[in-house]
């Protein structure tokens, strides 16, 4: 019984795996390119762990597994977004039908400082990006 | 030991293995295509993924627990050279 469980998450893994690498090869975008990449492979290295958890029913590697899920998923969005953060800084062009850009009008690309709101309409450059 | 690939279990590694190996192949395209400097510094999360994906591949057929460390050290190198090559991107452009 327990074999059909770890055949399922295994070819899920390895699929969503090949699925991240379809998006990083066909999408548009940096930013698309980067969410699809992360999230995708993320899911599949959890689910591929999970497999292994199954097949070896041991605490110790239950633990492990655990270890490394949980360090995946705590460390992987901060990667993505410290990148596509600094992409954003070196001025990369989003896609033509990207609808929402929200550091676009806080953020001053010239002398690379953030536009904090002091008052109702008016702006002060203060922050300075380190 | 290694079980046969007529075999539902042997079946689905060699399955995971080929998905891999083709996951290896976008993301060498895209290493070698990819227009800007981030767009072949993300293809190290991919690659570390299919990495990953590989040794527990290995763990499965031959039986080695003790390879599931490969994958936690895998894990945080990668976080290491995702922060650091973000650091480096922002630092072309911002002096300070």
């Amino acid at each position: 019984m327990a074999i059909y469980f770890v055949l399922f998450f295994l070819t899920i893994g390895a699929v969503f795996i090949l699925i991240a690498s379809i998006g990083l090869l066909k999408m548009p975008d940096i930013y698309l390119r980067m969410s699809a990449s992360t999230i995708a492979g993320t899911f599949g290295v959890a689910s591929m762990l999970v497999a292994v958890a199954i097949h070896f029913y041991d605490f110790g590697i239950f633990l492990h597994i655990a270890g490394v899920i949980i360090f995946l998923i705590l460390t992987v969005p901060v990667g993505a977004h410290m990148l596509g953060r600094s992409s954003h800084i070196i001025g990369l062009p989003m896609w033509h039908k990207t609808v929402r850009d929200d550091m676009k009008d806080k953020y001053d690309h010239e002398n690379h400082t953030f536009k904090t709101f002091k008052k109702e309409g008016e702006l002060k450059n203060d922050t300075k990006e380190a | 030991m290694i079980p046969a690939a007529d075999t539902p279990i042997g079946f689905a590694l060699h399955f995971a293995l080929v998905c891999l190996s083709l996951a290896y192949f976008a993301a060498l395209y895209r290493l070698l295509k990819g227009p800007t400097i981030p767009d072949r510094i993300i293809v190290i999360d991919l690659v570390a993924s299919a990495t990953i994906g590989v040794v527990l591949t290995f763990i499965i057929l031959t039986g080695k627990t003790i390879f599931i460390n490969v994958a936690l050290v895998i894990a945080l190198i990668v976080f290491m050279g995702n922060v650091a090559f973000a650091k480096y991107l922002k630092k072309t452009v911002c002096d300070d």
